[in-house]
């Protein structure tokens, strides 16, 4: 995930989508993975968007409070969608 | 295996899981597979999922130090109205406080707090009640999930 997510910020752009539709389990060293991307993005001024989070995942990003700084959007196209209005 | 203190009680499973990296998440599954004749609710299913991983993941850290030939003893119970699972390690740490303070995610983001430290806090939040009790030799942590006759809201 860093290297992707450096792969991604080498491009400079404003918005960074995290893609986590292939994603079935994230543990507490994943959320601390997360909060470094979103520490990283905030130092650059960069927004965080997520999608394709299940359920279950929406609740842990709501309960550690990253749901108040990365949004999280059902699909790819609404993250899209989210990103050309912005 | 050692019964839980009070009430009707029945064993669903005893797993030995070796402290390797990675293997919570099969313990997790096999916790699943244990209760599967529950019918639990997706939701409170997929908590006590995340539950048994993190509980599982720190006992192979902090107390058996990730050495694959001291493994994590895995009990799961159903008591009245009850789900117990009990992670047990050889206690080579201090055991965890069920206590400990609520990670402060705006001071991780602002670099003055290691962005780790989330483990307690899930299980906390994904099960009714975490107790911790231990030993120099071993630590328990047991985990209780309420059985509810609707979907719980909690």
């Amino acid at each position: 995930m860093n290297a992707a997510y450096a792969e991604a910020e080498a491009k400079n752009p404003e918005t960074i989508l995290l893609n986590f539709e292939e994603v079935d389990y994230i543990n507490s060293t994943g959320i601390a993975l997360i909060v470094s991307l979103l520490a990283k993005a905030r130092a650059s001024k960069r927004r965080l968007l997520a999608y394709g989070l299940s359920d279950h995942y929406v609740e842990i990003f709501n309960i550690t409070r990253l749901s108040d700084f990365v949004s999280i959007l059902p699909d790819e196209e609404s993250a899209l969608s989210e990103v050309s209005v912005s | 295996m050692t019964s839980p203190s009070s009430g009707a009680r029945r064993p669903l499973a005893e797993l030995s899981i070796p402290s390797e990296p990675g293997n919570e998440r099969g313990a997790a599954e096999q916790v699943a597979r244990a209760v599967s004749g529950l019918g639990l609710p997706e939701r409170t299913l997929e908590r006590l999922k995340t539950a048994v991983a993190e509980a599982t993941m720190n006992a192979m850290e902090h107390g058996n130090r990730y050495n694959p030939e001291i493994p994590v003893k895995i009990q799961v119970w159903l008591l009245e109205e009850r789900l117990l699972v009990r992670i047990i390690d050889r206690g080579g740490s201090p055991p965890p406080s069920p206590n400990a303070q609520r990670p402060d995610l705006e001071a991780k983001l602002e670099g003055m707090q290691t962005p780790r430290g989330w483990g307690l806090f899930l299980i906390r939040n994904m099960v009714d009640d975490m107790r911790v009790s231990g030993n120099p030799d071993h630590h328990t942590v047991e985990l209780i999930t309420y059985l509810k006759s609707d979907d719980d809201a909690g």
